[in-house]
């Protein structure tokens, strides 16, 4: 945990302190998208997700460096096991802090990055009508790949596809580890000082 | 030469995979977190439990698999087709050097051999006064469990108040006559014509009763021998059933001529039939059947058969009270031992409980699956709760199994405790029905309906029972734990014969039970129980809260 939390402080050190290196961009972007592909079993008790979030981007060259923050909010419904008949509704929240290193070229106004990092998230389950609460939190892996178009020098729009599973390490009667992300596919606008 | 090469390999290939592979028999320890989900999820062949270990049969790949684990499997026999394994107890050095001269003998726990045979019949090979339990033939593997047994439990079920005037009537003039008259036919021993008059003599005590009663014929090596069985039908639901049992063969040194068994086990036959002839005027609850066996002393065959007969039609057993040796005693404050398995914890518990409640003998409460040697064991290996009732564990009786054993060194102030407290064991789990009282609701059934979020699951279940005509309503009792520690939660009784138990924890067990209540607050006798069973996980793993096993795939 300690050296999870070193990384997080060693990496944030990175993008808040780097524009005293030389040469090194800021921008940020925000957008949501679409949790496709979760486990089934967690689908079909929330169905697909709608993530949302804003990203703080700097780097240099090529190389990207992103830190951002996601928020996912569901409501589901039990789903019952062997025929029964009443209704437990229930909400999810989740918030994660992604962390990215992106390799990122240029073909004229169009640009693709790749990377990968990890994600740091945290997540709230509660069955509405029932005093059931399970909470954790858990560092997991994400893999990224990103498109977009320049508008304008400052303003680009982009699209993005990103694998990150956030693992829960729980374990429930349905899966043997609860995996509360999938493929994630999105879009927003991104926007450079 | 080349298709000649290529004939020998081909042919050296179908014999190599024709030959059949070998099953040992295993001893796998016990120890390892999570052991019966691994046992379970690689469908190893277990056979046998023990108190430290359990005996499996499994080819070379299922050891290494349990390996992999840090499971420790030792082999006992590399080859066990056709095999008939005899668990027998330390003995001494002479007596030990007899026996492995007969056959294979290998330790397998403290004071726990096991013996076979590579030829020649090992029934007859095992010297007649030795004890043995031969091990099952079919797996014991789907009545394994994980328990959790705690420190004490309330026994949570309201007492009976005819049970101590029930008790009361045990007489010892009684018992001392069942004793004498079994030990007057001189020998008991299984496989002669003595013993069929035995089991001749204690049907025809059951049929005086007015019991329906009968034998229950089975053969071992080529000989018919026969249990008695004799039952009360139960008044409310006569599916569920306890057992109050004993063997009435007997053996010594000279067993086919002089096995008096006035101990060993008449005593235990005598209770039995003193048992029906005080519940034989009592309508009860539950069916209540009393069992004399036969063939104890060869290899418990008798009480392996019933028990196999009786998994073979599904009855269901609530429990089987076994009493083997309850008559002899140096110490003038000896306690009854009272022997269970992991699974029959709660048996023991309740049997002691009683014990304080109505005949103040003190009971000794032991869980040893290693405790084999007597009728309780077979009902064991078929998934039934059984304990035995026993003067000691250890038995220490001078006489044991020689011609010596008769009436006149038994302690009858003992006996007549021991008896008094199977009887009020029985009782408790039989149910007698008291007059003045509300009719105990039958028919009690529970159904689950289970709903899972992603991360946690819950259980409604719906419990459901035949009305009671004039109840004025009824009390739900639950326990996470069999037959006792029971608690009220209907917080006034409900109106109608269904009740649902809702958003409980889906990964644990649940036992319930209700009462018919009439308008002035008398309350029935508690129900038949039912379980709610525990939840488990939708995907291939051992036991819910347990380390999960990989999914094993293979041929069969």
């Amino acid at each position: 945990m300690t050296m999870k939390r070193i990384t997080l402080l060693a990496v944030a050190c990175l993008v808040l302190g780097a524009d005293v290196w030389g040469g090194m961009n800021w921008g940020f972007s925000a957008g949501a998208g679409l949790c496709v592909l979760r486990q089934k079993e967690v689908q079909e008790v929330y169905g697909s997700g709608f993530p949302v979030g804003a990203q703080a981007w700097t780097g240099w060259g090529n190389w990207k460096v992103s830190v951002g923050f996601e928020y996912l909010s569901e409501s589901g419904q039990a789903v019952a096991l062997n025929g029964g008949a009443d209704e437990f509704p229930l909400k999810l929240k989740a918030s994660s802090i992604p962390i990215a290193l992106y390799y990122q070229v240029w073909m004229k106004d169009m640009f693709l990055a790749f990377g990968g990092g990890a994600s740091y998230c945290w997540y709230e389950e509660r069955w509405e009508d029932l005093d059931i609460v399970t909470e954790g939190k858990k560092w997991g892996p994400l893999l990224s790949f990103l498109a977009g178009y320049r508008l304008s020098p400052r303003w680009s729009v982009f699209g993005n596809i990103r694998y990150e599973p956030m693992p829960t390490g729980k374990s429930s009667l349905l899966v043997p580890e609860v995996k509360l992300g999938g493929l994630k596919i999105g879009a927003g606008v991104m926007f450079y000082l | 030469m080349k298709p000649l090469r290529l004939l020998i390999i081909l042919c050296l290939a179908i014999f190599l995979f024709s030959v059949p592979r070998p099953v040992a028999l295993v001893k796998i320890s016990k120890g390892t977190p999570g052991l019966v989900g691994i046992l379970k999820a690689h469908q190893i062949d277990v056979i046998q439990e023990l108190k430290t270990c359990f005996l499996a049969r499994a080819e070379r790949d299922e050891m290494a698999s349990l390996r992999t684990y840090g499971i420790s499997v030792s082999v006992l026999d590399r080859d066990s087709r056709g095999n008939e394994y005899f668990l027998v107890p330390s003995l001494s050095p002479a007596r030990l050097s007899a026996v492995s001269a007969a056959g294979n003998l290998k330790p397998v726990e403290p004071n726990l051999y096991l013996f076979w045979t590579d030829q020649g019949d090992p029934l007859a090979l095992l010297p007649a006064d030795v004890e043995r339990k031969p091990l099952p033939r079919s797996s014991i593997l789907p009545f394994l469990k994980t328990y959790t047994r705690p420190e004490s439990v309330p026994l949570g079920l309201k007492l009976n108040d005819m049970i101590p005037a029930i008790i009361n009537q045990v007489s010892r003039a009684n018992l001392r006559a069942y004793v004498q008259g079994l030990q007057d036919f001189q020998t008991r021993y299984s496989t002669t014509a003595n013993c069929e008059a035995a089991g001749q003599f204690i049907l025809g005590f059951f049929q005086s009763l007015g019991l329906e009663a009968g034998f229950q014929p089975f053969t071992i090596g080529g000989i018919s021998t026969r249990n008695v069985v004799a039952e009360i039908q139960g008044e409310t639901d006569p599916e569920d059933i306890v057992i109050i049992c004993g063997h009435y063969d007997s053996t010594s040194g000279e067993a086919e001529v002089s096995a008096p068994g006035a101990d060993d086990n008449a005593s235990g036959v005598a209770a039995v039939m003193e048992a029906a002839r005080i519940l034989a005027g009592y309508p009860l609850d539950f069916t209540v059947r009393f069992i004399a066996f036969s063939a104890e002393e060869q290899g418990l065959y008798g009480s392996h058969y019933h028990s196999a007969v009786a998994r073979e039609g599904l009855e269901r057993i609530i429990g089987v009270v076994n009493l083997d040796m309850i008559s002899y005693t140096e110490d003038p404050s000896e306690d009854l031992d009272v022997i269970v398995n992991d699974a029959s914890w709660w048996l023991a518990e309740r049997a002691g409980l009683v014990a304080d409640a109505y005949t103040g003998l003190a009971v000794r409460k032991i869980v040893d699956a290693s405790f084999v040697y007597s009728d309780h064991s077979p009902f064991w290996d078929e998934g039934y709760p059984a304990l035995c009732g026993i003067e000691d564990a250890n038995p220490n009786n001078p006489y044991y199994h020689t011609t010596g054993d008769t009436v006149d060194t038994l302690n009858f102030d003992f006996f007549e405790d021991a008896a008094r407290t199977a009887l009020a064991a029985l009782s408790d789990l039989a149910q007698p029905v008291r007059v003045g009282y509300p009719r105990t609701p039958a028919g009690l059934e529970a159904e689950s309906a289970t709903y899972a979020s992603a991360f946690t699951a819950i259980k409604n279940v719906n419990l459901t029972w035949q009305a009671v005509s004039d109840a004025a309503g009824y009390n739900v009792y639950r326990s996470t734990y069999p037959h006792l520690g029971h608690v009220k939660i209907s917080s006034s009784p409900v109106s109608t014969a269904q009740f649902t138990d809702r958003a409980l924890e889906a990964g644990t067990s649940y036992y319930y039970a209700v009462t018919a209540v009439w308008p002035g607050g008398l309350e029935s006798n508690f129900s038949r129980q039912v379980e709610s069973p525990a939840e488990t996980a939708r995907y291939e793993q051992p036991e819910s809260g347990q380390e999960a096993a990989p999914v094993i795939w293979r041929w069969r």
